[in-house]
């Protein structure tokens, strides 16, 4: 143990020390600072002006929080996940020395920094909005520091460490457990349902025998009931419970075989949170969904030089399950039907003359959410064999942007065309919605290749993206006054046909433009 | 002395390694080669006790998940993975600790300045590059003076120097009774180096080799004679 202290001391205060010489890091203290003071005020006023600063309502919401986020927390250990390992434990901790059971409680006690800030919030809100006295929240630390932090390093050794169960038992357990969690829920909602959508019936509910006698969870529910409310004969009953299987667990984790099996498991994870890590850093995404299936395809290989980009690209969208289309897709046909609803049953509420407008705006909001989302042909610049190709790089660009341009207008014509059409919106002006919404996806397309050109990494993945946002949105913005001449000195169509077209020239200019970050990869280091 | 005995690992459906036993005797060398997918890194990983497996695994006797098995085993991995905000001394210290060995600081800086790392002592792991990612891991397996010493791949990322040095160092353990196990394909790095060769293709040991009965044989020469004839075979 000795070592493994030492190593998450040093990792702490080199940590640390690194951060603090960061401007970055003073950054963000001061905007935690400033949202943790607008929060502050803003949900203390929130609980006065509803009446809710009362120690039930508090014991009601962290009773919540644990009976709806524990047993996912016990699934993860079931599953031999959760635990934070990376893949220098699997390197320096798992071959040495150490009994496996221990570096159980290491890769514990990495997330012990985070739960400890959560605790001291939780303890700070309870004395100062909901007038709970010091002496129940400190008997409230006492409970989640000693008998919680035994119950759950126990819990940790005798399902993470287990290997006495079956693999296969572990994992209908770790659903057994989402299961119980999705009934609570559905409980919890029939309770509402007969009794009324009020905060009394859900404070009703969560403080109700019943759920104080779920083995574990509710346990712990009464045993935090006692320390903050006072005594009743359920949660003095639930508390021992609860005492009772903290030591119980303890003595099984203590007594459990655990040779160090789940070293395989750990290491998978390891190696799946190393990837996500690093494509984090990368594109600002994580991905567990790392082993998906693709589909075999025949493809007949066309092209040369960059269009063998396109080519490559397109067997790749072959092999992928849902082809060209993604969320962004599934997202367009509901956000299409849901407005052919709203316009069917009068509940939208807009003008005919002006419905155009509102598919106009509801394109331009979808475009800001899906905007920010990293697209296969970033990974093209990842590639060094794309920079060797013996072509001009604005082939490459195009060759490698192509496909997205294709997606944008599948799902530009999903969105617009079948809820234009039932809303009786002229033709014409819907081909025209399409092309500038396809011609302004190609904008911000090209406004992050220009900001990779001309920034690399200088600022990081978020400085880049907001760069990004900002050419992006600059260049839309300027089809507003273009849309305006067109409609005050020929007309609608005009306006719509003169849009399109600046759009369309203005994602060219910032192709062009972008095209530069094709031609070295050291502008992505 | 490192044992193996009907190791068996399953990847699901997979069988990856098939009832592979073999023994490295004290004090001497054994090489690990086969051409890639043969298995080597998963017999390697099982002998760490990262993977799950069937059969068994001593070291000098012990059983391999022991701690006192483990207490006198030294591994390298294929991929050297530091600790991003530990600097090199710390890991070194690190492994002084969890192996609770009796090492002097100018051992240390013996080591340090052999694999010249002397100057990098305070750099975080995460401002290492991979070569010298693997001269550390490569000293905090020699910081515990083990009995028996497994590399994966050592010599791949190493500049000549730290080549030179590691193969230097290797025999030096031989000398001291150290049991070496090392898996490679890098067969012209090992020429010099080995005592015990195993070969293994498809999850399976398909011959084995002492230095001592085929004398000054070529290992190129060895490793392309069972490996042709298994594909030789494999085609007839």
């Amino acid at each position: 143990m000795r070592s493994m202290t030492y190593l998450w001391k040093r990792t702490a205060v080199n940590l640390l020390k690194k951060n603090i010489k960061r401007p970055v890091f003073w950054v963000y203290a001061v905007l935690i600072v400033v949202y943790g003071a607008a929060m502050y005020l803003t949900f203390g006023e929130l609980i006065r002006e509803n009446h809710l600063e009362s120690p039930e309502f508090f014991a009601a919401a962290v009773s919540a929080f644990l009976l709806y986020l524990t047993p996912a927390g016990y699934s993860s250990y079931a599953r031999r996940k959760g635990l934070l390992f990376r893949n220098c434990d699997v390197h320096f901790v798992f071959p040495s020395p150490a009994s496996p059971k221990l570096c159980l409680l290491y890769g514990q006690i990495k997330t012990l920094a985070v739960s400890c800030l959560m605790e001291l919030v939780i303890v700070f809100v309870g004395i100062v909005w909901f007038h709970i006295p010091l002496l129940n929240m400190l008997l409230y630390v006492l409970l989640v520091s000693v008998v919680s932090t035994v119950m759950d390093s126990s819990l940790v050794i005798c399902l993470y460490g287990n290997e006495r169960l079956k693999e296969e038992t572990l994992n209908k357990l770790a659903y057994l457990l989402y299961g119980i969690t999705a009934l609570l829920l559905l409980l919890g909602f029939l309770y509402l349902r007969t009794k009324g959508f009020h905060v009394a019936t859900v404070m009703e509910y969560l403080s109700s025998p019943g759920i104080q006698m779920i083995p574990l969870i509710g346990w712990e529910i009464a045993a935090l009931r006692l320390v903050l409310l006072g005594p009743d004969a359920v949660n003095v009953a639930g508390t021992f419970l609860y005492l009772l299987a903290a030591g119980g667990l303890f003595l099984a984790a203590v007594k459990l075989k655990c040779t160090g099996r789940y070293y395989e498991d750990a290491m998978k994870f390891a190696d799946d949170y190393e990837q996500a890590l690093a494509q984090k850093k990368k594109d600002g995404t994580t991905n567990f969904w790392k082993n998906r299936k693709l589909r075999k395809v025949q493809v007949n290989w066309k092209g040369t030089g960059a269009s063998a980009i396109f080519h490559r690209q397109w067997l790749e969208y072959k092999k992928e399950r849902f082809f060209l289309f993604s969320t962004a897709t599934l997202v367009s046909v509901i956000v299409g039907v849901v407005f052919i609803y709203l316009d069917r049953t009068g509940q939208l509420g807009v003008p005919q003359e002006f419905k155009i407008y509102a598919l106009l705006g509801l394109t331009a909001y979808l475009m800001l959410i899906f905007g920010s989302l990293p697209t296969k042909w970033t990974k093209e610049l990842e590639n060094p064999y794309v920079f060797l190709i013996p072509d001009r790089a604005v082939k490459k660009i195009w060759y490698a942007t192509c496909l997205e341009h294709v997606k944008s207008l599948i799902n530009m014509i999903l969105l617009v065309v079948p809820a234009g059409i039932f809303m009786g919106i002229r033709p014409v002006l819907l081909i025209f919605l399409v092309w500038m919404g396809t011609a302004a996806g190609a904008v911000r397309i090209y406004s992050d290749t220009i900001t990779r050109a001309i920034l690399g990494s200088m600022l990081g993945n978020t400085g880049r993206s907001l760069l990004q946002m900002l050419i992006a949105w600059t260049f839309i913005g300027f089809a507003v006054p273009f849309f305006l001449i067109g409609l005050f000195l020929v007309g609608e169509t005009a306006a719509f046909l003169l849009a399109s077209l600046y759009l369309t020239v203005a994602a060219f200019v910032l192709m062009f433009g972008g095209s530069h970050a094709f031609t070295r990869m050291e502008l992505q280091e | 002395m490192l044992e193996v005995q009907n190791l068996t690992k399953r990847y699901n459906k997979t069988l990856a390694v098939d009832n592979v036993s073999f023994t490295v005797n004290t004090g001497r060398i054994g090489i690990l080669l086969g051409p890639n997918g043969a298995g080597k890194s998963t017999v390697i990983k099982s002998i760490a006790g990262l993977l799950k497996y069937e059969g068994g695994v001593g070291i000098d006797g012990l059983p391999a998940r022991t701690t006192e098995a483990k207490k006198i085993f030294g591994y390298v991995p294929e991929l050297p993975a530091l600790f991003p905000n530990l600097t090199v001394a710390e890991h070194l210290e690190y492994i002084r600790r969890a192996y609770d060995v009796s090492v002097s600081d100018e051992e240390v800086e013996k080591l340090l300045e052999r694999f010249e790392m002397e100057d990098k002592k305070e750099k975080l792991g995460s401002e290492l590059s991979k070569g010298m990612m693997q001269k550390v891991s490569i000293c905090c397996a020699l910081l515990i003076h083990p009995r028996v010493m497994m590399l994966d791949e050592p010599m791949v990322g190493l500049d000549p120097r730290a080549i030179k040095e590691l193969k230097e160092v290797i025999l030096e353990l031989k000398e001291q009774g150290t049991t070496v196990l090392i898996s490679t394909h890098m067969l012209e790095m090992v020429q010099e180096l080995w005592d015990d060769v195993f070969v293994m293709e498809k999850g399976h040991i398909i011959a084995v080799y002492h230095r001592e009965e085929v004398s000054d044989q070529n290992l190129d020469e060895l490793f392309f004679a069972v490996t042709e004839k298994e594909k030789g075979e494999a085609h007839a």
